[in-house]
């Protein structure tokens, strides 16, 4: 008999229950969530008070847990041991304004146990990966918030976590700010776990093999990206297809004709043809006869990959309708 | 969603980082922190050293010289202690020492604090440690200002005494005051009320009372001693102190303070004959004082490391 390897995730929650208790009236924020986190990049999707900050500050320790257990790498959640193990980047994170970034690392670093010489050599390394050298001596109220950003990063990495931890680390940032994070968080990536909550999910998409979708307090699905595309592609409501030509206007009621689309409208924003197909491959092989037959001119065709947000609204609709 | 995973316990241990292995630095480096930038800015400590220092520098500025070699606790004692340290010192620990807890609470920077490996307990008192050096280094610049001003005005003899007396009166006020409202500041999120009862405690103390004190002794037939007020009388606990303190350094010293020790209960005041004879009242042995000030400052600190790990702390 193979002895099977003993694995220890990297977060492992069991009935993990939050409960805030406002006088008369108590909040259930985390409804028993069962979590197992392994290796890699794992995503924490969720509509705005769906508990997902409220989860990530239980397994940091900033918040008691009502109910359940939760470890991070075998150590007790919010025990000095497990927050060794941990890198965090809260949603907003504050930081002391009258320190320069490079105060606030070698701060930081000794506060995470390194010796001073050691933080003061580890500060410098990392303001210069994040592209904050030059910025080193200038006092954090003066940066912007991209570069706080990733001052926050920085300090979250300092101590050579084995697990990071980031809560909506693109939130009040630019497009170019959120790219450049993705950028990092990508990078970082290689070098240990990332569990990244967002309620962007396109961004979640780029970082993430994994995702966990809670809602209301609860785990709704916990897979990968790629298995849940798969099964919900496979469910065919999403057989959108895209068909652009010279004249939309005079296909669209032709379309609507057919058998093998259930709807068809030509969409305000990008003024293309969207269509809903029953029959795929009965569309296909209809389409190129169409623009032969009304000899229109053929500018796209395509039938668009069905996004993470997609999936997410359609699951989140789920959950509302089964209430 | 993911099947459940067992319990996972750890079977071998795990190699940790050898930068994390010395836990004390977590605290050392908080402590540091605290002292440089949040009580040892430039603007604190010249509008702190400042304020204790102008009274004690006007009366030497105008106060004529006594003939031959005055004792400066003769010229400087009464003021030094009343106002320096029975009301300017406790505001300025007070007020440094409000904002400690409760601003990084208001600002979300203890969300951070909370997150790295240190235990809450530890942040309170590693944030006491700095307001005690910080109380330290206040005391004994404005003190060794004090005596600097003096000697270069008068031939004054024993600044020593006076430098050394002061000091470690010094150290117990800043204990006292900081103690209680870094305990209020763990317990309130905002910084103006983490002040208000301490700074009210001052005022009730070295005030309120000291103005009621002769009605209390003398127009009610003396209800500080009958109701036994001396025990929750602040005043009279630091004026026990203070005085065991000096008397350690000159056995004479309460004649330079025998009209404020009388308004804070230590001595009573016999007119039945002229002049009017002072006694020690002795309710209290000064190590018992000090201990009950230091039951106090420790409660109020344990209230609040009690409280900071109890909360939950979000953004």
């Amino acid at each position: 008999m193979v002895q099977e390897k003993s694995f220890i995730p990297e977060i492992w929650t069991q009935e993990l229950t939050k409960i805030y208790d406002r006088g008369e009236k108590s909040v259930k924020a985390v409804d028993k969530i069962d979590l197992t986190m392994e290796p890699g990049v794992h995503g924490f999707l969720g509509p705005n008070g769906a508990g997902k900050t409220s989860t990530i500050n239980m397994l940091i320790g900033a918040i008691s847990i009502t109910e359940g257990k939760a470890k991070i790498k075998g150590e007790y959640a919010g025990s000095v041991r497990a927050r060794r193990l941990i890198g965090f980047l809260p949603q907003n994170p504050s930081f002391y304004d009258t320190m320069t970034g490079e105060q606030y690392l070698k701060f930081v670093g000794e506060l995470g146990g390194l010796r001073r010489n050691d933080a003061k050599e580890k500060a410098s390394e990392l303001l210069g990966n994040l592209e904050l050298l030059e910025a080193r001596n200038r006092k954090i109220e003066k940066y912007s918030e991209g570069m706080k950003q990733r001052i926050g990063i920085a300090a979250a990495l300092i101590h050579d976590p084995e697990l990071l931890m980031l809560d909506e680390p693109t939130s009040n940032l630019d497009p170019i700010g959120r790219a450049n994070i993705i950028k990092d968080i990508k990078k970082l990536s290689k070098k240990m776990s990332v569990f990244v909550s967002s309620h962007i999910l396109s961004e979640i998409e780029q970082m993430c093999e994994k995702v966990t979708i809670i809602n209301k307090g609860k785990i709704v699905l916990t897979d990968t990206i790629k298995n849940i595309k798969k099964i919900h592609s496979n469910q065919g409501s999403q057989n959108i297809v895209i068909l652009d030509t010279s004249s939309n206007e005079k296909l669209i009621q032709q379309l609507k004709e057919k058998d093998f689309i259930a709807n068809a409208w030509i969409d305000e924003i990008d003024n293309k043809i969207h269509m809903i197909s029953k029959d795929i491959e009965m569309l296909q092989k209809a389409i190129p006869k169409m623009i032969i037959e009304n000899n229109v001119i053929l500018r796209a065709f395509h039938q668009p990959e069905t996004s993470l947000q997609d999936i997410f609204i359609e699951i989140i609709e789920d959950e509302v309708k089964n209430e | 969603m993911n099947a459940q995973t067992p319990n996972p316990v750890k079977k071998t241990p795990r190699e940790i980082n050898p930068y994390t292995t010395a836990s004390s630095k977590p605290s050392l480096a908080l402590i540091r922190k605290t002292l440089i930038f949040d009580l040892c800015t430039k603007k604190r400590i010249i509008i702190s050293v400042f304020f204790m220092v102008l009274v004690p520098a006007l009366i030497l500025a105008f106060v004529p010289p006594l003939s031959g070699e005055q004792h400066l606790v003769q010229l400087l004692g009464f003021v030094t202690w009343y106002y320096n340290f029975a009301i300017m010192f406790p505001i300025i620990i007070i007020g440094s020492t409000g904002p400690l807890i409760s601003e990084e609470l208001r600002s979300g920077t203890m969300l951070f604090l909370v997150s790295k490996p240190i235990t809450r307990t530890k942040i309170i008192l590693s944030k006491f440690i700095a307001l005690l050096v910080f109380g330290i280094i206040i005391s004994f610049l404005s003190l060794f200002i004090i005596c600097l001003i003096a000697i270069l005005k008068y031939s004054f003899i024993d600044i020593g005494f006076y430098l050394g007396m002061f000091f470690l009166y010094g150290l117990i006020v800043t204990l006292f005051f900081g103690g209680i409202t870094i305990g209020f500041s763990s317990l309130f999120s905002r910084p103006r009320n983490a002040l208000l009862l301490p700074l009210a405690l001052v005022i009730f103390s070295f005030l309120v009372m000291m103005m009621f004190k002769p009605l209390l002794l003398y127009a009610t037939d003396n209800w500080y001693e009958d109701l036994l007020l001396y025990n929750f009388d602040i005043g009279y606990h630091f004026s026990n102190i203070f005085l065991w303190i000096g008397e350690s350094f000159d056995p004479e010293i309460m004649n330079y303070f025998l009209e404020i020790f009388f308004m804070f209960g230590i001595v009573k005041v016999d007119y039945s004959s002229w002049p009017p004879t002072y006694e020690k009242t002795n309710y209290y042995h000064p190590v018992v004082s000090l201990l009950f000030l230091i039951l106090i400052a420790g409660v109020c600190i344990t209230i609040g490391a009690i409280s900071l790990k109890r909360r939950d702390i979000s953004g």
